[in-house]
This record gives C-alpha cells, sequence and structure tokens, in this order.
C-alpha cells in the first residue's frame, strides 16, 4: 500500500530550493522528456551550459524573468514506496506567508542552508515557522557543499550551529544532510565524495519517515460541513434520513459511540456511518464520511461533534498565536472574522501580547502586527467556539482571520501559547519519532 | 491501540477524501456554485465525487459547459446521458453562438481553445455563479502548480498570481465581493495517474475514445490529428488509419491523439505509468505555443 507524504521547502533565497526540487524531480524520474526539453531550450537561449533545473519549478513569467521563486508551486513525484506532495515555497522575506502556508499541511520540512553562509535571518525565520506550525520533522539540507570542497569540518560547523537554533526554538528532531543540489551529490543517491557521511540519501529519508497524519488515539472531533437531508428528492426510502457530513479532523468514530455536539453541549449516540452509499462500522481521520445520530437534535453546520469522552471546552475568548500575512498593520480593537473548523464567527482584538522576536526566540512589547510578523493576540468572539491548544490538537487548534470588506486572509492562527511553550511542544513531538 | 497498528488511507482515500471535503465546503458557503464537466475524464471524475459527497441527496448544483463548436460528437453524447443520468441541469456556453453573431471572430488557425474564455465569464456573470468547480491539476502545467485550490477571480475573471491569498491547514477561504468568483479546483492534488487509478477503483464510465481504437488521423506538429469537419488535412498529410487512444479531450482541431494498444483501465494505468511525455505536451496544440501560454490565459480568465 503506497502512502503519501506532504513537504514543504524553506530557506533563504538563492540558497538553491528550485535546484534542490528539480534534481529530486529529476533524479527520480519524475520529470517527462518534454518538460525536461523545454527547460533545456530555455537554458540554452540564456546561455547557460547545461540545463537550469529550477526552470522546472519556476512557473510564472515574473518569477522566470527574475530568477526568484514568488509563489509556493506544488510537485508531485512518487517512489515505489510512498508519493510526495511537494510545496515548493520561496525565499524572500517578502514571502515569508507562502513558507506558512506550504508548512501548514506539511509532515516534514526540508529547510535549505548555504555551507558558505549557515544560518541566515530566513532560516531562522523558517524554523520558527516550522515550530510554530508544528510540523512533525525538519530536515536541513547543507547545500552547495561542492563549493567548500566537501569539507566536514565546515558542514559539521553549519549543522552545529542549525541544531542548535533549532533546539532553542523548541524544534528537536531535526536532521541534517550534506548536499549539492547542482551536482545531485546526497539527493537521490549516496555521493562517494562524502565518504565522512554515513547518513541517507534525501529521497531515502523521506522514504523512511513516518506520515503523521492525524493520529486516531487522539480524542474524536468531527467539524459539520452541511446536514444531510434529501427529503422526497432521493426516493422513498431516503425521506427521513438526516445525516451530517464532514470530515474528520481526529481520531477515530464507530457506530455506537457517544457524542457530544459544541457548543451546545448536547449528546447523542451514533447510529449509523456512511460514505456514499456503504455503511461502515468505524471511521478515521481524515477520512470524510456522513453520521447519523440517534436523537433529532439541533445539529447545523459549525458544529463540532466530539467524543463524549473528551469535551473540549467552549469559550468567546482566544488567546492565540498568529503569523500576520497582510500588507496593512493589525491593530488592537480591530474587527475580523475568524474560521475555526466550519464555523466562521466575528472576532474583535482585545490585545496584541507581543511579537516573536527570531533572534533568541523571545516575545518583545508590540504595539501592532506588520506582514510577516508573528505575535500574541488576545481575541473577543461573538459566539462561542471549542478551543483546544493547537500544540495538542493541529485539526482543530487552527484558525484563519478573514478581512470582513474585501474577504482576503489576514493571519494564520494557532490557539494557545504555541510559541514559547517548548516544553510541552517536545512532548507533542516526541510521539512521532523518526523510523530510521 | 500503538502507533503501528493504526490504519492509513491509501494516497487514493486520501484524495478522495479531500476532494469531497472541498467539494462540500463550497454547497455550504456558496449560494450559487457551478461545475464545469464537459465529459472529459477529469470532469467525469470531479462529477463522481461530487455524488459521492452528497449520497444520498442528488448533487445540489448544475453543471456548465464551454462547447467550442469543436467537440468530439462521442463526447457530447457521453456529457449528456451522464446529465440525464444523474438528473442535473446542464447550461451550455457555446462558442459557436458567439461566432456567428460576430462576438468572436474565428482565429486564422481555426483552432477555438482561446476563445472558451469569453462564452465561459459571460456564463458566470448571467447565472451569477459565485464558485465554479474546475478539473484543473496542478501537476497538468506549470502555471496550474501555482494555483490555489479556492482560487479568487476578480470582476472582470481574472487571476492574479501574485497575489494570491495564503490557503491554510484544509481552511479554505471562500469569502469574496460581490462581481468576484472563486474557481474550485477538487483535484490540485491529484496526478493523471491518481486520475486512472481512480476510475479503475471505482469503475469509472469514460467516452470511449480514452481508451484505445481504429481511427482516421493525420500527423501535424508531431500530433494525431482526427479527420473531421473540423480538421481536415492540408496539402502533404496524410491520412492513415492507427490505432489510437486521446489522452485528453478538447477542442478536436487542436487535441492530438496517441498510438496506443490500451483497451482496457488497467492497460492505460500501465501506459501513463510508464509514459515520458506530458499529457498536455504530448496532446494539446494550444499549451505549445509559448513557454507561458497556460499562464497567460489563466490571467484572462480561462479554466
Amino acid at each position: 500500500m503506497r502512502t503519501l507524504l506532504r513537504l514543504a521547502t524553506a530557506g533563504s533565497v538563492d540558497d538553491g530550493k528550485s535546484t534542490l526540487v528539480g534534481r529530486l524531480l529529476y533524479d527520480s524520474k519524475s520529470v517527462l522528456a518534454d518538460q525536461f526539453d523545454a527547460v533545456e531550450r530555455v537554458s540554452r537561449d540564456r546561455g547557460l551550459a547545461s540545463a537550469d533545473l529550477a526552470l522546472l519549478t519556476d512557473g510564472l513569467r515574473s518569477e522566470r524573468e527574475q530568477g526568484i521563486t514568488i509563489d509556493v508551486a506544488y510537485r508531485y513525484f512518487a517512489t515505489a514506496e510512498r508519493s510526495f506532495i511537494l510545496a515548493d515555497c520561496p525565499g524572500h522575506v517578502q514571502y515569508t506567508r507562502n513558507t506558512v502556508t506550504g508548512a501548514s499541511t506539511a509532515d516534514v520540512v526540508v529547510l535549505l542552508v548555504d555551507v558558505r553562509h549557515g544560518i541566515q535571518e530566513q532560516t531562522r525565520r523558517h524554523l520558527a515557522v516550522a515550530s510554530l506550525l508544528r510540523v512533525p520533522h525538519v530536515i536541513v539540507v547543507v547545500n552547495k557543499i561542492d563549493l567548500v570542497e566537501f569539507d566536514e569540518d565546515t558542514y559539521n560547523r553549519v549543522s552545529d550551529e542549525v541544531l542548535e537554533s533549532a533546539r532553542s526554538l523548541g524544534l528537536y528532531d531535526v536532521a541534517t544532510i550534506p548536499v549539492s543540489a547542482l551536482d545531485g551529490d546526497n539527493v537521490v543517491d549516496r555521493s562517494d565524495r562524502t565518504p565522512w557521511y554515513d547518513g541517507p540519501s534525501l529521497l531515502a529519508y523521506l522514504e523512511q519517515l513516518s506520515p503523521v497524519g492525524s493520529p486516531q488515539s487522539e480524542p474524536l472531533r468531527f467539524p459539520v460541513q452541511l446536514v444531510i437531508r434529501p427529503q422526497s428528492a432521493a426516493g422513498d426510502e431516503f425521506r427521513d434520513y438526516r445525516g451530517y457530513a464532514g470530515q474528520i479532523a481526529s481520531g477515530l468514530v464507530r457506530v455506537g459511540d457517544a457524542v457530544t455536539v459544541q457548543p451546545s453541549g448536547r449528546t447523542s449516540t451514533v447510529t449509523g456511518i456512511d460514505f456514499a452509499g456503504k455503511e461502515l462500522t468505524e471511521a478515521f481521520a481524515p477520512q470524510s464520511v456522513t453520521l447519523r445520530l440517534a436523537d433529532d437534535i439541533d445539529i447545523s453546520r459549525g458544529d463540532l461533534l466530539v467524543t463524549s469522552r473528551s469535551v473540549p471546552p467552549v469559550t468567546q475568548d482566544i488567546d492565540g498565536t498568529i503569523a500576520w500575512l497582510a500588507e496593512g498593520a493589525l491593530l488592537p480593537g480591530t474587527k475580523v472574522l475568524l474560521k475555526h473548523g466550519t464555523k466562521t464567527v466575528q472576532a474583535m482584538v482585545k490585545v496584541i501580547g507581543g511579537k516573536l522576536d527570531l533572534d533568541n526566540a523571545r516575545l518583545l512589547p508590540a504595539e501592532s502586527l506588520g506582514l510577516n510578523d508573528i505575535g500574541h493576540v488576545t481575541l473577543r468572539l461573538a459566539a462561542p467556539i471549542p478551543a483546544e491548544e493547537y500544540i495538542h490538537a493541529r485539526g482543530t487548534g487552527a484558525f484563519l482571520l478573514i478581512d470582513a470588506q474585501d474577504g482576503g486572509t489576514l493571519a494564520a492562527g494557532m490557539v494557545g501559547d504555541a510559541l514559547l511553550d517548548t516544553k510541552a511542544a517536545v512532548e507533542a513531538i516526541g510521539e512521532t519519532t523518526v523510523l530510521v | 491501540m500503538t502507533l503501528t497498528d493504526e490504519r492509513r488511507l491509501t494516497q487514493l482515500e486520501w484524495l478522495e477524501s479531500e476532494a469531497i471535503h472541498i467539494i462540500r465546503e463550497v454547497a455550504a458557503e456558496f449560494e450559487r456554485p457551478v461545475l464545469l464537466f464537459s465529459g472529459g475524464k477529469d470532469s467525469v471524475v470531479m462529477l463522481h465525487l461530487a455524488v459521492k459527497a452528497f449520497w444520498p441527496a442528488p448533487v445540489p448544483f448544475p453543471v456548465m459547459h464551454v462547447d467550442t463548436g469543436h467537440n468530439f460528437p462521442e463526447v457530447l453524447a457521453f456529457r449528456d446521458a451522464t446529465v440525464e443520468r444523474l438528473g442535473l441541469r446542464l447550461e451550455v456556453a457555446s462558442v459557436q453562438d458567439y461566432i456567428d453573431d460576430g462576438r468572436l471572430r474565428e482565429r486564422s488557425d481555426g483552432t477555438r481553445n482561446q476563445l472558451q474564455t469569453q462564452p465561459l465569464l459571460d456564463g458566470i456573470t448571467s447565472h451569477k455563479f459565485d464558485a465554479v468547480f474546475g478539473g484543473g491539476r496542478r501537476d497538468e502545467e506549470k502555471a496550474r502548480a501555482k494555483e490555489r485550490v479556492f482560487s479568487l477571480r476578480d470582476e472582470f475573471g481574472q487571476w492574479d498570481p501574485r497575489n494570491q491569498r495564503p490557503e491554510l491547514w484544509n481552511l479554505y477561504n471562500g469569502k469574496h465581493r460581490p462581481g468576484e468568483h472563486v474557481r474550485v479546483f477538487p483535484l490540485s492534488n491529484w496526478t493523471e495517474l491518481d486520475v486512472w487509478q481512480y476510475i479503475g477503483a471505482e469503475d469509472i464510465q469514460l467516452p470511449e475514445l480514452y481508451y484505445a481504437h481504429q481511427r482516421e488521423v493525420f500527423e501535424r506538429d508531431g500530433m494525431l490529428i482526427s479527420v473531421s469537419e473540423v480538421s481536415q488535412p492540408r496539402e502533404g498529410e496524410t491520412v492513415e488509419k492507427r490505432q489510437v487512444r486521446y489522452r485528453t479531450v478538447g477542442d478536436m482541431s487542436c487535441t492530438g491523439a496517441v498510438e496506443s494498444d490500451a483497451v482496457t483501465v488497467d492497460d492505460v494505468i500501465v501506459e501513463v505509468a510508464a509514459t515520458r511525455l506530458t499529457e498536455r505536451g504530448a496532446t494539446r496544440a494550444d499549451d505549445r505555443a509559448s513557454e507561458a501560454a497556460m499562464e497567460d490565459r489563466k490571467k484572462e480568465g480561462y479554466f
């Protein structure tokens, strides 16, 4: 059975991300002949001696003109073991929001560092993003090793520096690999030019990583998307059918389970799990199913069905950590929309509790948040939501802040103190150790 | 239960679950969604997923087809039979009508893919559709690789690739201003191979021309073009009967067939897994026009 792993690239501009991705695609034979011909043709037109593999991913006109990645590009490749969805994220500071986007769904962040330059501001920022979004694994590719004569000491110095910075941000599941993306050393195959390195190649590492998904041992969380009620439209058999459609955010549900509806607190029992005409006895995250309940209680879109054994508290006051992704500044008193699961409510920013200083992972006082800032906020909501800390619940601890006027996405939010509670973070991440 | 005992979704189950979640979000958050349905394999899979998403209720939105007037007759027949079987409302935006009344002019090369944008946008506006499902996949083409699942279009239908909303977790933001609409791509993360494996696993019916058959074709720009009213051989192009199938189904005048012995779904899966050419590179003249042909068309409001 082939499984899926989602990865996101990160790193400073010119660290060679697009080249690495191009190399990964090319050496894993995921680039087709006509795509490669196009890259060769353009490279030749630009007077390059060999094909510039970065052109495989820089898909927009302005990206090719400037030779940089502006927006996330999604790429797909597969080996015999596994399929990969890769979000190739840009490196420029002004596009940090795209790294946040890529990391939000990633099982692993592949962070590039130029071995000649070591840690840059963007490296630290991207490590912070990986930590903040609780990406389960981080692989640091120490790139351009060919430019330092494959020197072990230089590699070790950069590797130690990165690992220390990662630890200060609460990231412990971090591996480093010496790579030349340009020549392909340690990308798909182990290189004989780094005899002192005894770990796996990048691709071998990605194949061995445990995919994380949403553990079924977590309590059931099921945001209701729709109530399915065909009435007369599906014939007599389904005239009285009433089902609650949604995608299981975490945990497992079985027929007979006691469930509680949040925020109302009403309870019932699962009498059926339907999937397109098939009756299931159990279902688990992230399956999309339809649940039937014993009682005809008031449930609609935006409600959260949870196991009655573990009911999250409901609140109108949220302390959260946000990555501010919009051009304008966020000030106390601002009114926004908050989307949590399938519920959207009005929210007001009561307090800005500070912003993260990436150099030493400290919170500094702040009166506003600007583009790409990561900070703490206190929000007052117009209606209660079941809030769970993101560090314990990646599925139901996340929210968006949305501009009520133009509908733009303003911020990625995480319930709780996602930044500084690194001890708890280690415990949360500790369950998903690497199987190498 | 330990972690290793956990059941995991296969990659196809995962993709299916994600697509159903996306389709349900749209049905819940938008006033007037529509699903673009051409009878091509991606739109057939998308419609199949929509049927599964709302079972036992019927699909709660209509479908729309932009008919270039150059469509394969067997695909149109398949389209109509499918719509009839599912009891859906079909809206057709006709490029031919636009040419007949002078709103659009025929291009010198006779192809009509580019001409679809105007009827598509007019169809969206006149029916006040606010969400438009498309079967586009990110693996198809490099501009598409940059597209969001929920992709905002301004009041002119334009896509601004440099100013896309960040898309986080599975929290899709469908908010938009009046006059704007959102294109939604539930198959964003599927590859051509995933689509075929799913067609096989779910026993989904497709127009017959996706499977190998004998057909009169001639070669043009390295592609095998079917002989039809709208695609006649020019001087020096010879017509031959060959065993072919179609990897994509679009405008007859610029969609090429590939030589193939794949007569069943399983044969096609083997063929797709081994191919050395992308489906668009192999079969679409319109995408060969330039390095940024798709990006330019998408900015104007194309699929």
